[in-house]
């Protein structure tokens, strides 16, 4: 009868794809045959979590990888992650006693980079040298299909940035990424601490990557966006998430895609004094002239409106133009956007005719208001009849108007549970002619801007 | 027009020499099956010239062919999941868990019928039982379970160890 020997090496992979990561090791324990079909599994994912009360076992690690470099071409997934440290002198240090650096200093010497020099002496000096031990394994990353780089690994980490752009721009001898497909590289969003340290070179070094199809990347604006190595081929990419890029330069990065079906935009309208780009002018029309250059591959769902409603009260800003641009976009199919006002005229909504494209399917409105200047306390959201009186000349024009139009969604935002109007569920359902108009609660969007297949 | 016809039959054999009359759709089941089926017109099929399981033995196949039947509505197995995706569960259903209460040698042959055969999902269950027996034990522990030999020697196994120090971390 059949042994557990017998099973063909599919098989044992088969199996072991099954067992939980923690059960590896003691797999590759069990015999050699075992230990083949395990290896790969146990090195096919590398999670290491820094923060401040964790250091991550990167120099095991690395001492294993050296010694079987064999082991690198396992390496499929890569996640550098830690939590911001409270303050940079806090950092809590490596223990380097009793490591043999020789080692890591002739793996970081085969790389050939010009900045060896920098890199050994980092490594030499211990303690907080964790970005020069991470830098070593990227530099060896070739098989890898999905990186991701954030938060204490990036801040002021200079060493991970200078290997990644050698891996890209050379010259050096470090393999390049021949299979990545995903990469993300991106601080949380908190602005005091964070975003200072994002480099706009090194951001944007990351559209050069030849077979990316995902890029998640925050940036820092430049005071002049310029490619650092002429306009990069962007025909790979498919989704996008950018964060604290203005307008302008998003447009410029997404005028060179041709085939982007996802695209996830934020972007503050905070009036930073620090960022030369950041406003308290939201101009309607240039969001639409950024997106425009994806109107084309984009099946579009956008989501516009506040990260949290509690800043949206004490927000004071300017908005100019409109999303009546939007009526060319036909290949929106969910349309999330506040029942909006034009500028200067105060709290109003928009008549839907003005803004939404025939293609819509699904429309939801948020009863935010953009109207110019501060939104003020004493304004408790739009009324019933504003709301019916958008909805109700739909009712009779459909279907020319919006042919593909199912489902209305109207959102109570203030209360988060629809307490308003009993009257407005019941005015809402009179006027729904072939598609539904349903009166929800609303859920707080998490980004400004979100726009992906619907 | 289309009209409803009985269950349309074929017969497949052990490889000692039993043969099962079963329903197309049961057997189509399996890949392979439903692939000789493709090429064998439906005036070929018949009791005499059955089917020849090579790799599959009559007591075998009796399973294999009654889980094809519990679960001869199953929708089609969904493709292309990303290869080097860790598989997120290994949950069975109530029933395949009873299925698959035989003992461990049982257990192998229906998951090398199974691979002989291409029945994907019945693979699958296999596969998860056998990760079952193996989650949470000891080196030690799994080879007494599956009646493996240690061929490390003491040095190899703490190379091994060492090598692997960092998997531990969490």
């Amino acid at each position: 009868m059949a042994q557990f020997s017998d099973f063909p090496n599919e098989i044992i992979d088969h199996i072991l794809s099954f067992v939980p990561r923690c059960d590896l090791p003691n797999i590759c324990l069990v015999n050699k045959s075992l230990q083949v079909s395990a290896d790969p599994l146990l090195y096919s994912t590398i999670l290491l979590d820094w923060h401040f009360f964790h250091i991550p076992p990167i120099i095991p690690l690395l001492r294993t990888l050296l010694q079987r470099p064999e082991l690198f071409a396992y390496v499929k997934t890569v996640s550098l992650h830690g939590e911001p440290f409270p303050s940079r002198p806090e950092t809590p240090l490596l223990d380097m006693t009793n490591i043999a650096l020789d080692d890591f200093i002739a793996a970081i010497e085969r790389t050939q980079a010009p900045f060896t020099d920098y890199w050994v002496r980092k490594v030499r000096l211990g303690g907080t040298c964790i970005e020069a031990l991470a830098g070593l394994l990227i530099a060896n990353l070739s098989k890898t299909t999905r990186l991701a780089i954030n938060h204490n690994f990036i801040n002021g980490r200079h060493l991970i940035q200078k290997v990644l752009q050698a891996k890209i721009f050379g010259p050096c001898q470090m393999p390049p990424f021949s299979n990545l497909k995903d990469i993300r590289y991106y601080q949380n969003r908190d602005p005091s601490f964070a975003r200072y340290n994002v480099i706009f070179d090194d951001a944007i070094s990351l559209f050069y990557l030849p077979t990316v199809t995902h890029i998640s990347v925050s940036f820092w604006n430049p005071e002049v966006f310029q490619w650092p190595a002429g306009e990069p081929h962007l025909d790979h990419l498919t989704s996008l998430d950018i964060q604290w890029l203005c307008d302008a330069f998003v447009a410029k990065i997404l005028s060179l895609t041709r085939n982007l079906k996802s695209l996830f935009w934020t972007w503050h309208f905070e009036n930073d004094p620090d960022d030369p780009w950041d406003s308290s002018t939201i101009d309607f029309d240039n969001i639409v002239a950024v997106l425009s250059h994806v109107k084309e591959s984009l099946r579009f769902r956008l989501d516009v409106g506040p990260e949290e409603f509690e800043d949206w009260d004490e927000l004071e800003f300017t908005v100019l133009g409109s999303f009546s641009g939007l009526r060319d976009f036909d290949r929106i199919t969910h349309l999330d956007v506040p029942l909006t006002s034009l500028p200067g005229s105060g709290p109003k909504p928009l008549p839907l005719e003005q803004y939404v494209p025939d293609s819509v399917e699904i429309l939801s409105l948020p009863d935010v208001a953009f109207c110019e200047g501060r939104v003020t306390e004493d304004w408790s959201g739009f009324g019933a009849d504003d709301i019916v009186s958008v909805i109700q000349p739909l009712a009779e024009t459909y279907p020319t108007t919006l042919p593909r139009l199912r489902c209305i969604n109207v959102f109570d935002t203030k209360t988060g549970s629809f307490k308003r109007d009993a009257n407005l569920d019941a005015r809402l359902k009179e006027i729904s002619s072939g598609f539904d108009v349903q009166l929800l609660p609303y859920e707080l969007p998490g980004p400004r801007f979100y726009f992906g297949e619907g | 027009m289309a009209e409803s016809k009985p269950a349309q039959k074929i017969w497949i054999r052990s490889n000692d020499d039993k043969t099962f009359e079963i329903d197309r759709d049961v057997g189509e089941r399996s890949v392979l099956i439903k692939n000789l089926l493709e090429d064998v017109g439906d005036a070929d099929l018949s009791e005499e010239n059955a089917i020849p399981i090579q790799n599959v033995n009559e007591t075998v196949l009796r399973k294999v062919i009654e889980w094809c039947e519990h679960h001869r509505n199953d929708p089609p197995a969904s493709q292309d999941e990303e290869s080097d995706a860790r598989k997120k569960t290994t949950e069975i259903e109530e029933w395949d868990q009873k299925f698959m209460q035989v003992d461990q040698e049982m257990l192998f042959e229906i998951i090398l019928a199974a691979n002989y055969l291409d029945i994907k999902a019945l693979l699958d269950v296999g596969c998860k039982t056998v990760a079952n027996m193996i989650k949470g034990k000891s080196p030690e522990e799994i080879r007494k379970t599956f009646n493996i030999t240690n061929d490390f020697s003491p040095e190899e196994e703490e190379q091994i160890r060492r090598e692997n120090e960092w998997a531990e971390d969490r």
